[in-house]
């Protein structure tokens, strides 16, 4: 015996076989940091003004779920439609995609959605009504999107509009071919099934008074817009053949016609002025020149407008601007302008124009129509105490679209937010909340920073409905390094086509781009990299050289014991949904 | 989309690889497509470490744990074992390394797909002995650094998918952890085929490759992207099909992750970069014809 008692005996025989479980060793102790599975918010999304969800809704159409991938459009922007096509898509300006080949085409999506989805207003009806009534003022995208969302929070609102129908410079500003008629009535229709009463022909001011209004509703968002064209300031405005341009557009907009004669000039760089000049040759004009003061770059037109423009034939006079109107009769004949030069950039951050001297030319007209600038109409706003600027705009406080009177709040481009459709129907979006909030006697700022998108303005209702069960990150916002584009090949986006050929678009107001087809759509769906937003695409649990990321129904879980915290999860993750963090980690 | 039986996992954590190893997600993914009804082969390498702490085992399969150089015979005698007891529903499968493929296993692997034994061989390419401490083998690349060639490796890589074409075997790819989807798709093919298949596997190693562990699988994809690895597939060693098109970045997209072409100047870039371009194209003459 050698005292401890082993003999050669009694050792049992090894036998090389390994039949335990490597489970036994808890690797995750070899790292403290663990990835977590969170959707973020993609770039596009922080730059809608309206902020539309759209990496979820391309998410949802990749699976071919275009109705609900249009619900997710319509809980934030009660106007697809009408955003899909005349938007300025400010989305497609930050989509990261630009940075690898050309930007998604999201707009063309939207409109895609909102012409093949279809829209279930049922599930958006609110499952509590209030007793609150709300008058909103103006049928325009800022006065439709306050109603629909008021009416989605339970207010029971009545819009109150001038003129004979609904829509505002919808349907009074924008020509026919640009967004149909038709398109504008069906998204209408679905605010008023949400139960939304519009009465048109009712202005306020004139046929009801301010105060008598605010009487029997217990708030009032007023969305009045700018429907007054700007003057030139020049003599002799007041001719014949001169117009402003909205004043135009809404003329023909009203089924009423107007003779200008053949030569026009267009004056102005913006959306109006090039409606103006396309809406002129569709009605005969065959010498059609615009002038503006900047150079292309500066026009505040969207860049593809501007093309159509030049497409049929219509000239544009860059770095000129009008000095003097010629008449002759009393009628106008020419307009005298003077070449321009640019110089430092002035507060919008454009190099401000200033004339070359004796540089005068001439441009025989037998019209012109001055598209510069247009303000609202809103002296009957004084009725109530409600403080304007001196342009006629009503003064509101920019975050919470509050008026220097209780209870009534303003918005859209009455109220000088940016002239954009969609801008305007963020502001209305705004005040739906903020009218909520003075019901609620809650703080507007407060909440607007809680659903805040990003850094910018706009804010997700889906999140102010349902903060607890939202499964994004709004405030982490994916940029273009983070997403890792090795899982990505090439690919061209997909315009809208042209609908009909320049020479026959000058004859016609039929829509003049078509909507992307349904056997390409996919494709374009398939660019987009879905920022931030889980796709299930599996990589993450393909990879895990620990087994320790478990798909679930509903997405994936970790296992934390194992994890060793490589982290080739979160560096491979196509849209950067994974995140390496200090502690537990684990799953969403 | 995943076939719903591939749904279930045949590896177990808690194993002994580095953080990031690309080998234990390739071994994981094929036995993930092969399933239960499989015997596993391993060797001396990190196969072996990761897999085979005795007396636990990573493997829900059955797994041998057989001699360095003879991955091959051990899986073409198991099959063979297998054939005579009309079990032939059971997958042979054999890990081995890029020392245990390209240096040392090299004439019994041969010999095996000579006789055209039905087990499927999977080379887990970390391109050096990673397991003993990084020294280089036949399969690291020209100018690589490694422990035994501290100033870049003088040899080039060996082309070894050349040499496998030339056994004329039924089934021959070149899969990467990297893109998984064709990987198992790979597996599954070579499944269902008799005969002797080989798998050349890229497998990213953190620690041999000199790069922070969570880039493996993004160092997986790069290779393929920059037509470094391209991903293939020989049938009858003749007939060759390109099963991904890469994207065609540069080079040192690839080779700058990593620690172990630190010393590489513009020029030895360049002229990795004209080899990678010259044997892309000889690949792509190779699928002209091709009927696949």
């Amino acid at each position: 015996m050698n005292g401890h008692g082993i003999t050669i005996e009694n050792i049992k025989k090894i036998v090389p076989f390994s039949q335990g479980s490597t489970e036994i060793f808890l690797t995750g102790l070899w790292s403290s940091r663990k990835p977590i599975h969170l959707d973020k918010t993609s770039p596009c999304r922080q730059a809608c003004p309206v902020g539309n969800d759209i990496s979820r809704a391309f998410y949802e159409a990749s699976m071919g779920h275009y109705d609900e991938a249009l619900r997710i459009f319509r809980q934030d922007n009660p106007l697809p439609g009408v955003c899909g096509r005349v938007c300025y898509h400010p989305c497609e300006s930050q989509c990261n995609r630009k940075y690898y080949d050309e930007a998604v085409n999201i707009r063309g999506f939207e409109r895609f959605l909102a012409d093949n989805g279809k829209v279930d207003i049922g599930r958006e009806r609110p499952a509590l009504l209030r007793k609150e009534k709300v008058a909103i003022v103006g049928s325009g995208p800022a006065g439709l999107s306050a109603a629909y969302h008021l009416a989605r929070l339970g207010f029971s609102v009545t819009i109150l509009e001038a003129l004979p129908m609904a829509g505002g410079m919808l349907r009074y500003g924008i020509p026919e071919y640009r967004l149909p008629k038709g398109i504008l009535d069906k998204e209408i229709s679905y605010i008023q099934e949400l139960g939304v009463e519009i009465k048109t022909g009712v202005t306020v001011g004139k046929d009801l008074s301010l105060s008598e209004t605010r009487k029997d509703y217990q708030a009032i968002f007023l969305a009045i817009g700018a429907h007054s064209g700007m003057q030139l300031g020049l003599e002799g405005e007041d001719l014949l053949g001169v117009m402003d341009g909205i004043t135009y557009l809404r003329t023909i907009n009203l089924g009423k016609k107007v003779r200008l004669g053949k030569k026009i000039a267009v004056i102005g760089g913006g959306n109006t002025a090039i409606d103006c000049a396309r809406t002129a040759r569709r009605l005969g004009a065959k010498d059609i020149t615009v002038i503006y003061r900047r150079t292309r770059a500066e026009m505040p037109a969207l860049a593809e407008d501007v093309d159509g423009l030049e497409r049929e034939g219509i000239k544009i006079e860059l770095l000129a601007a009008p000095k003097r109107l010629i008449s002759e009769n009393g009628k106008i004949s020419g307009v005298e302008c003077l070449r321009m030069k640019l110089g430092e950039a002035d507060t919008t951050g454009r190099p401000s124009p200033f004339p070359v001297e004796g540089s005068e030319f001439i441009v025989p007209v037998d019209a012109m129509i001055a598209a510069i600038g247009q303000a609202p109409e809103a002296a009957f706003v004084k009725e109530l105490g409600i403080s304007i600027s001196k342009n006629n705009v009503i003064q509101i406080s920019s975050e919470t679209t509050a008026t220097s009177v209780d209870g009534v709040f303003a918005g859209g481009d009455g109220a000088g937010t940016k002239a954009f459709v969609a801008d305007a129907i963020a502001s209305g979006k705004l005040g739906a909340l903020a009218v909520y909030c003075y019901f609620e006697g809650k703080d507007v700022k407060k909440e607007l920073k809680n659903h805040q998108i990003g850094n910018q303005q706009s804010f997700s209702f889906q999140h102010f409905l349902n903060p607890k069960h939202y499964p994004v990150d709004l405030k982490k916002v994916v940029p273009y390094e983070k997403i890792n584009t090795l899982c990505f090949p090439h690919g061209v986006r997909h315009n809208n086509p042209e609908s009909v050929p320049p020479k026959e678009a000058v004859k016609t107001f039929r829509e003049g781009t078509s909507g992307i087809e349904a056997s390409r759509m996919p494709f374009e769906i398939y660019r987009c990299f879905k920022c931030g937003t889980c796709t299930h695409c599996d990589l993450c649990f393909l990879l895990c050289p620990d087994i320790s990321i478990i798909k679930g129904t509903d997405g994936y879980t970790i296992k934390t014991d194992f994890c060793k915290g490589c982290g080739q999860c979160a560096t491979t993750c196509p849209r950067n949904v994974i995140e390496m963090v200090e502690g537990p980690g684990g799953n969403t | 989309m995943i076939a719903s039986e591939e749904q279930q996992e045949y590896m177990r954590s808690g194993h002994m690889a580095c953080p990031g190893c690309g080998e234990a997600s390739t071994m994981r993914l094929v036995l993930k497509v092969l399933g239960e009804k499989t015997i596993v082969v391993i060797v001396p390498s990190c196969v072996g470490v990761i897999s085979a702490t005795f007396p636990n085992s990573t493997f829900k399969v059955p797994c041998f744990h057989s001699a360095f150089e003879i991955a091959a015979p051990t899986a073409a005698g198991i099959a063979n074992a297998l054939r005579v007891q009309g079990r032939e529903d059971v997958t042979a499968l054999a890990f081995a390394g890029d020392g245990g493929t390209f240096d040392i296993g090299l004439q019994s692997l041969s010999g095996a797909a000579d006789r055209n034994d039905n087990f499927i061989y999977v080379c887990l390419d970390n391109e050096a002995y990673m397991n003993t401490g990084i020294q280089s083998s036949s399969s690291t690349p020209q100018g690589v650094w490694t422990m035994t060639t501290p100033g870049g490796r003088q040899g080039r890589k060996k082309k070894f998918m050349q040499i496998i074409a030339a056994h004329r075997m039924p089934y021959a790819a070149t899969a990467s952890i990297g893109h998984p989807h064709d990987l198992m798709a790979k597996i599954r093919k070579a499944k269902n085929i008799k005969g002797t298949k080989f798998i050349h596997t890229l497998t990213p190693c953190p620690t041999g490759w000199r790069m922070p562990e969570n880039l493996s699988a993004k160092a997986a994809m790069l290779a393929v992207e920059t037509k470094l690895f391209p991903l293939y597939e020989v049938i009858d060693g003749t007939e060759y099909r390109i099963t991904h098109q890469p994207l065609g970045l540069p080079v040192q997209e690839f080779t700058k992750i990593q620690g172990r072409y630190r010393h590489f100047t513009e020029e030895d870039t360049a002229i990795l970069q004209r080899e990678v371009d010259d044997e892309w194209e000889q690949l792509v003459a190779k699928t002209k014809g091709c009927k696949l």
